[in-house]
C-alpha cells in the first residue's frame, strides 16, 4: 500500500468500546429516565437494553463532540413510547397475595397515621397522576441530582420547562403526601 | 393532572421533601444489573451471525408447519365450533372436568366463590398430567371457545399452538375456564372468567407460603389470571 496515497476519511461516530464506556457511565441516568417515563421501575431495564441495542447499531451516526446522553435519551424515549403504546392495549399486573391481605389492613385504622408503605403507596399514586415528562423530570432531579439543563437535554425540552415541571411535580406530590395540606384542599 | 392549590400555611416542606426522596429511593432502586448492562449487551468480535434472526425464522417455520398440519385436520373455516366432550383417561382424577366452565353464565344472586388458588393450581397440575387434552390452543379454537363463553373477542398468538392443555373446569372456581401449560419443567395455570363475575362474586385466596405467584390481565370484559411458580407470567402473553 502506498503510504503517500489518499487516506480514508476518519470514521465518524463511536467505536464499540467508546460507545460501551459512555453508555455504562450514563446507564443509571438512562434507567431513571426510562423509569420516569414509564412510571415503573420494573420495565426500565428492558427499555434500556432495547435502547442500547438500537443505539449501538446506529453509533456511527453519533456526532463526536455532542452530548452522548442527550443522544441516548432519544432512543430511551422512543423505546419507552413504544412500551407505553403497548401497555395501553394490554394491562398486566403482578398481584402479590401478601398485598391482597394488606389491602384490607391499609384501610383498617386510618387514625394510626401513615406507615412507610402507605406513604410509598401515596407517592406512587401521585406519580401515576403526573404526566410522563414531569415524572421523569422529578425522578432525574431527585434521584440522580441532574441539573435542569441536563434534564432538558435528555428530554429535548427547554431548560425552563424542565425546571417548571420539576417544581410543579414537587408541589403536587407534597400536596398528595402531606395529610394537613391534603385536608385543606377544596 | 389536577392542580392542587398552593399551600398558604406554614408546614415543614423540607421534612416532606426528604420523606418523598426516601420513598422514591425505596421504590425506584437501580437494579445492580444496570451497572453491567454495556458489558453484557455489547456484541463480541468475530463475524456476526444473525442467530436471533435464524432462530426466529426456524421457530416461525415450525409454527407455520404445525399450524398448517393442524388446520388440515380440522373442520373447514366458518363451521360451528364443535364441542368435544373428551373423556379423561383412566387414571384421571375426580376434580378434573373437561370441558370448562362447570357453571355457564353468571353465578346466582349473592353466590360467592372463594377459590383457593394453590389448591386449584395443584388440581390442574394433576389434570394436565392425567388427561389427554393437548389439542387445546392448537389453533384459535380456545380463543373462540372463550369468546363464545364470555362474550369477549380474543386472539391467541400462534406460539400457543399445541402448548396448552384443557380447557378444564373446576369446582374450586365453577364459572372459570382453565388451561394449563408446562414451562421450564413447571406447570402454569391460566384461569379465565368475566371481569364482572370477579368483581361481584369471586374472592381469590392464595397462601403466602404456597410458593406461587398470581398475575392478572384484563382483556376488555375478560379477566385472566395466571397462577405460576415462575417469577413472571408465561401464559398471559399468548392472549391479546
Amino acid at each position: 500500500m502506498d503510504p503517500s496515497g489518499p487516506r480514508p476519511a476518519p470514521r465518524p461516530g463511536l467505536s464499540a468500546e467508546e460507545f460501551s464506556t459512555r453508555f455504562q457511565a450514563g446507564a443509571r441516568v438512562l434507567w431513571t429516565l426510562a423509569a420516569g417515563l414509564l412510571g415503573d421501575p420494573a420495565e426500565a431495564e428492558d427499555v434500556c437494553q432495547e435502547a442500547f441495542l438500537a443505539a449501538y447499531a446506529r453509533r456511527a451516526d453519533f456526532e463526536p463532540g455532542t452530548d452522548f446522553l442527550a443522544w441516548m435519551g432519544r432512543f430511551v424515549r422512543n423505546v419507552s413510547a413504544n412500551e407505553l403504546r403497548k401497555r395501553a392495549r394490554r394491562r398486566t399486573v403482578r398481584t402479590d397475595p401478601v398485598l391482597l391481605d394488606q389491602d384490607e389492613a391499609l384501610g383498617a385504622s386510618p387514625e394510626a397515621g401513615p406507615s412507610l408503605q402507605q406513604l410509598d403507596e401515596r407517592l406512587l399514586a401521585g406519580l401515576r397522576e403526573l404526566g410522563e415528562v414531569p415524572r421523569a423530570c422529578f425522578l432525574l432531579r431527585t434521584l440522580r441530582e441532574l441539573s435542569h439543563a441536563e434534564i432538558a437535554a435528555l428530554l429535548s425540552i427547554p431548560e425552563g420547562t424542565a425546571m417548571s415541571h420539576f417544581h410543579r411535580a414537587r408541589l403536587f406530590l407534597r400536596a398528595r403526601l402531606d395529610p394537613a395540606f391534603h385536608g385543606a384542599q377544596p | 393532572m389536577t392542580e392542587p392549590e398552593l399551600p398558604t400555611h406554614a408546614y415543614d416542606a423540607d421534612a416532606l421533601d426528604r420523606a418523598i426522596e426516601q420513598s422514591l429511593r425505596r421504590r425506584f432502586p437501580v437494579p445492580p444489573s444496570v451497572d453491567t448492562l454495556a458489558a453484557r449487551l455489547r456484541p463480541r468480535g468475530g463475524p456476526r451471525v444473525p442467530w436471533l434472526a435464524l432462530a426466529a425464522a426456524a421457530a416461525a417455520a415450525l409454527v407455520l408447519g404445525a399450524a398448517g398440519w393442524l388446520r388440515s385436520q380440522r373442520a373447514p373455516a366458518g363451521a360451528p365450533l364443535e364441542v368435544v366432550e373428551r373423556a379423561p383417561s383412566a387414571e384421571s382424577v375426580s376434580f378434573c372436568r373437561l370441558v370448562g366452565p362447570l357453571l355457564e353464565g353468571l353465578p346466582g344472586l349473592g353466590a360467592q366463590q372463594s377459590p383457593d388458588l394453590a389448591r386449584l393450581y395443584h388440581d390442574m397440575d394433576a389434570c394436565q398430567e392425567s388427561a389427554e387434552s393437548t389439542a387445546c390452543g392448537a389453533d384459535d379454537d380456545l380463543a373462540q371457545r372463550l369468546s363464545a363463553t364470555y362474550g369477549q373477542p380474543l386472539a391467541l398468538r400462534p406460539e400457543a399452538a399445541g402448548r396448552l392443555h384443557g380447557p378444564f373446569g373446576s369446582e374450586e372456581w365453577p364459572t372459570a375456564t382453565i388451561v394449563t401449560a408446562r414451562s421450564d419443567g413447571e406447570t402454569a395455570v391460566l384461569v379465565a372468567d368475566r371481569g364482572t363475575t370477579l368483581e361481584c362474586c369471586v374472592r381469590m385466596r392464595l397462601a403466602e407460603d404456597s410458593g406461587l405467584q398470581l398475575f392478572t390481565l384484563e382483556v376488555g370484559e375478560l379477566f385472566l389470571a395466571e397462577i405460576s411458580p415462575h417469577p413472571e407470567p408465561r401464559l398471559l402473553a399468548y392472549f391479546e
